[in-house]
């Protein structure tokens, strides 16, 4: 009976001490992130869903909350065409990713481990490392009208006017297809852990060519690094904004270089607004076709 | 041979990687060139544009800013991304993958929209345009990886090393000075690379936060070629690739860049 | 085994007089959340510079209690005393324990030399002076010249030791132990038996080694506590353990035994399948008797006519059903009609062997039967 009640006092006197100052601890060390997370992505995402439903006419913020931006958004071809624009160009980019970027990652995961095969790794990812301003200089550079390529081909006198590779959607997609070519090609890596040789050999063994063995054996076992990277692609290019607002030259209009003007320039902020909640739609989107597929194949 | 690549397939492979590198590796040769205008190949070679690049105040100022912002954030992003994810890993409470999903979301969203929303935020709290506004704006990119890379990193350390350290009479915060913080030594090298990279590269976020007053160099570079193409912007360019490459080095003789990376 | 236990009174017997206790658990409780109690008002006592072995089926709540005294998990009820010291809220840093973990725990970043150091230079030791003590207690476990060495790049037996010379070096007022030998090797781990047990005698430093392993838990210990579902089932000197087992549970889980269930007919009988045999031990109001007994208390005879036996043992007719060699014993299993018992016999040239289907005479005195309830 007394270790009963002596049992039941110090249980007591542990919920009081013990277990508050461990949680305060915890709360101690969370708390400057949990600024930093509050000030700079919780606050501003629910101030922006909230301006998405208010008026603002250049830069001040009026009204009450209603639908309006919405009804503007769907009632008006113009945004329509950028949505049309924006899903057109990331599809397309990330067809073409994938085709550059499925050589390189079977060659790589075929390659036995190797100082060259790191080497060729970082080279893979190095766009990822380098600024994209960098890199989009670096084509406007090389596609220009005066660039290094119609320079080459004008000199060669090949051509005699020059080709028109930046400032359309051309350019675009080229810029966009070399930063997504790192992204895709981790992406599909990480999805070839099935593929293994004996099965192609056993394929060969078969009677199996090689253009065969890849359609019937090689590429459904990838299916599912390809999907994931397609999504990651797709994802990225709709958001995208750097490479279409200078490969573009103000001549290619999507839904990423519409938020930055309406934003910055124009100071529509509550259509800017409307625009990016319609992206993360896009993107929500996206992300639930994904789900369906990769339940159905993966 | 199966599986051994054809000589078709090992040319593809080369053109494909001179597609990937071309935009980069252009900028080299085209930095030394002396001409007036772009022009490839350049018909006169020197050190004019470096010359006339370290004479341009506007550059200078955008890199040393870029640079300050990139070491404050790093310091930051580790300051408050250590202790978190420590407090995530090692403490058990309710709402402990909330937080750590809530930590890491702002990955998952995209920049332009993020950068939105942090324009509209900080037009209200008077952060536009100010250097504090650009830390905490570029904290918000840095901080995930931090969580997670310290996260993993903690994840491989057993507590028991911790508690061995204890029971020799190692109060808690020389536990965590002598032995955990030194464990945790090559994930935070690998997260201070990658927020000072990721910082002193950030141009979406940086074009809705700066403002005519303060601009980091990528926004710099941003605006001078919308309405110029000189070959100043090449010599730029090789300078942000080197600032980029010593990074990368410094951390490779730490301790093996790619294994940082995989990790 | 046959010989530890004959050695065994003669180390033990003084030691439990021995009444001084050193370190004291009282009714120390841990319970997680809402279930029932992981370790249930535990009491122990251990006396100065003795070993305690503690045995018990994996989940019974050995580590939680060895954690407990260490200070590393926080107790839900009771006292922990060392000396006369209440350690029971005291942080795990100032308690003063040494303590050893399955897995080792050296710190990875460390050399093997400063890994020993480390507890010396926590409190306030110099550099130099450390590193020399550390040397010291590396010669002690056997492992001098190793200082420079990385864990990583030491066999299992020989990071076990740095972990004993890193835990010995502070000279701690107590020594834990948690299943410090179950990542070794059989013949490697005998031999560390034997040497913390050395060093143990030889320092005179109260232990509590955590096994589940009962041959480790027989041989080096004093006093042997034996745990089941977090509570105490027996504590007691290693030959108490085994001669004497406290219930069906410690006699089954120390050493091997056959159990039979029977009746009681009287003071001295019992009842087994319509056989009768002598035993004391019974108690009229239990609901239930089992009746344990080693299988190596059985001797086996060639069948005779039984009345013509001793009334003195017990007796009954089997027929051999089984037989497995272990080496150094022969393991028969005899069917007696109303259950199979195991019978080991010492395997020996001299010895008389029996084939399956032999008609045998199985023989055990009264006093190798153990009744229990249940
Ligand atoms: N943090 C915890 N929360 C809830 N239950 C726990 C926790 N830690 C341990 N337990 C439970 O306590 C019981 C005792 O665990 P303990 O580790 O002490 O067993 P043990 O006797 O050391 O077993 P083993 O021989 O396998 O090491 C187990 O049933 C375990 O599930
Ligand atoms: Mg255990």
């Amino acid at each position: 009976m007394k270790i009963l009640t002596a049992n039941s006092s110090s249980l007591g006197q542990l919920k009081n001490t013990t277990k508050p100052r461990l949680w305060l601890w915890a709360l101690v060390l969370l708390v400057p992130l949990l600024v930093i997370n509050l000030v700079s992505f919780v606050g501003p995402i629910t101030h922006l869903v909230q301006l998405s439903f208010l008026q603002s006419r250049a830069g001040v913020i009026s009204g009450t909350y209603s639908l309006e931006n919405y009804a503007n958004f769907f009632s008006d071809g113009y945004y329509w065409g950028l949505i049309g624009n924006s899903l057109m160009m990331s599809f397309t980019v990330t067809l073409i990713t994938l085709g550059c970027s499925y050589p390189i990652a079977l060659f790589l995961y075929r390659m036995s481990a190797s100082s060259w095969r790191n080497v060729l790794f970082v080279l893979t990812i190095s766009p990822l490392l380098v600024s994209s301003v960098v890199r989009t200089y670096g084509w406007m550079v090389l596609l220009g009208d005066q660039g290094v390529l119609n320079s080459a081909l004008l000199g060669a006198g090949l051509l005699d006017h020059p080709l028109r590779l930046v400032n359309n959607r051309i350019g675009v997609a080229i810029g966009l297809v070399e930063t997504l070519v790192p992204y895709m090609v981790l992406s599909l890596m990480a999805g070839f852990g099935r593929l293994d040789l004996s099965l192609e050999e056993a394929a060969a063994s078969l009677g199996a060519n090689r253009i065969k063995r890849f359609f019937r054996i090689i590429l459904p076992l990838t299916v599912p690094g390809i999907a994931l990277g397609c999504l990651l692609c797709f994802v990225l290019a709709i958001s995208s904004f750097i490479t279409p607002k200078l490969l573009g030259g103000g001549r290619v209009f999507l839904l990423a270089t519409e938020i930055y003007d309406q934003a910055v320039i124009q100071l529509e902020w509550s259509m800017a607004a409307t625009l990016s909640i319609i992206v993360l739609l896009i993107f929500a989107l996206t992300l639930f076709l994904y789900s369906q597929f990769a339940r159905r194949f993966g | 041979m199966i599986g051994s690549p054809t000589w078709t397939f090992r040319l593809l492979i080369v053109v494909l990687y001179l597609f990937l590198l071309a935009p980069i590796m252009i900028v080299v040769p085209l930095s030394f060139s002396n001409d007036p205008l772009l022009m490839f190949p350049p018909r006169s070679w020197g050190m004019r544009w470096y010359v006339e690049l370290f004479h341009h105040q506007g550059m200078i100022d955008a890199f040393w800013i870029s640079f300050r912002v990139a070491i404050i954030v790093t310091l930051l992003s580790l300051a408050a991304g250590i202790p978190a994810a420590y407090a995530l890993r090692r403490f058990v409470f309710p709402g402990r993958d909330a937080l750590m999903a809530l930590f890491t979301a702002p990955l998952l969203l995209p920049s332009i929209v993020l950068g939105l929303a942090i324009l509209l935020m900080f037009v209200r709290l008077q952060l536009l345009g100010t250097f504090t506004g650009l830390v905490i704006a570029h904290s918000i990119v840095t901080t995930p990886y931090v969580v997670r890379i310290m996260s993993t990193s903690l994840a491989a350390l057993p507590p028991t090393v911790e508690e061995a350290a204890t029971m020799l009479g190692a109060s808690p915060p020389q536990v965590f000075r002598r032995v955990t913080l030194p464990l945790m030594m090559p994930g935070v090298i690998a997260s201070s690379a990658l927020s000072f990279m990721l910082s002193f590269d950030e141009v979406v976020l940086s074009l809705f936060v700066t403002g005519p007053r303060i601009s980091t160099l990528p926004v710099a570079i941003f605006n001078y070629v919308e309405v110029r193409m000189d070959p100043m912007i090449a010599c730029v360019s090789v300078v942000l690739v080197a600032v980029t490459l010593l990074v990368i080095l410094s951390v490779e003789r730490s301790l093996g860049f790619t294994r940082a990376m995989v990790k | 085994m046959q010989t530890t236990l004959s050695q065994s009174p003669v180390d033990s017997l003084p030691v439990r007089s021995s009444d001084a206790s050193f370190l004291r658990l009282e009714a120390i409780t841990k319970q997680y959340g809402s279930n029932s109690p992981t370790v249930d008002r535990l009491d122990l006592n251990l006396g100065k510079g003795q070993l305690l072995g503690l045995l018990g089926p994996s989940g019974c709540g050995k580590t939680t209690t060895l954690r407990m005294i260490a200070g590393l998990l926080p107790i839900s009820a009771g006292r922990i005393l060392i000396g006369d010291n209440d350690i029971s809220h005291l942080p795990p840093h100032k308690r003063d324990i040494g303590l050893v973990f399955q897995n080792y725990a050296l710190f990875p970043h460390m050399n093997v030399g400063e890994n020993v150091a480390f507890g010396l230079t926590m409190r306030g030791i110099g550099k130099r002076e450390s590193l020399r003590r550390a040397e010291e207690a590396l010669e002690t476990v056997r492992l001098p010249g190793l200082g420079k060495r990385r864990p990583k790049e030491l066999s299992g037996g020989q990071q076990q030791r740095v972990a004993l010379a890193r835990a010995l070096v502070i000279k701690p007022r107590l020594l834990l132990l948690d299943e410090p030998l179950s990542n070794l090797d059989a013949q490697l781990r005998d031999q560390m038996r034997i040497e913390i047990r050395d060093i143990q005698q030889l320092l005179g430093i109260t232990t509590v080694f955590v096994t589940h392993d009962q041959t480790e838990a027989l041989t080096m210990c004093d006093q042997v506590g034996v745990m089941y579902g977090g509570r105490l089932a027996q504590l007691g000197a290693p030959e108490e353990i085994y001669e004497r087992p406290a219930s069906m549970f410690v006699a089954q889980f120390v050493g091997r035994t056959n159990v039979l269930t029977g009746e009681q007919v009287s003071h001295q009988q019992v009842r087994i399948g319509g056989a009768r045999y002598r035993c004391s031990g019974a108690r009229p109001h239990w609901r239930g008797l089992k009746i344990a007994i080693r299988p190596h208390r059985i001797s086996l005879t060639p069948n005779r006519d039984p009345s013509l036996l001793s009334t003195a043992t017990n007796c009954v007719q089997g027929l051999v059903a089984a037989i497995t060699y272990i080496g150094d014993v022969l393991q028969y299993e005899v069917d007696i009609g109303c259950a199979r018992i195991r019978v080991e016999t010492p395997t020996g040239s001299s010895r008389l062997r029996y084939k399956v289907g032999d008609l045998v005479m199985c023989e055990w005195l009264p006093q190798d039967m153990l009744a229990f309830e249940g």
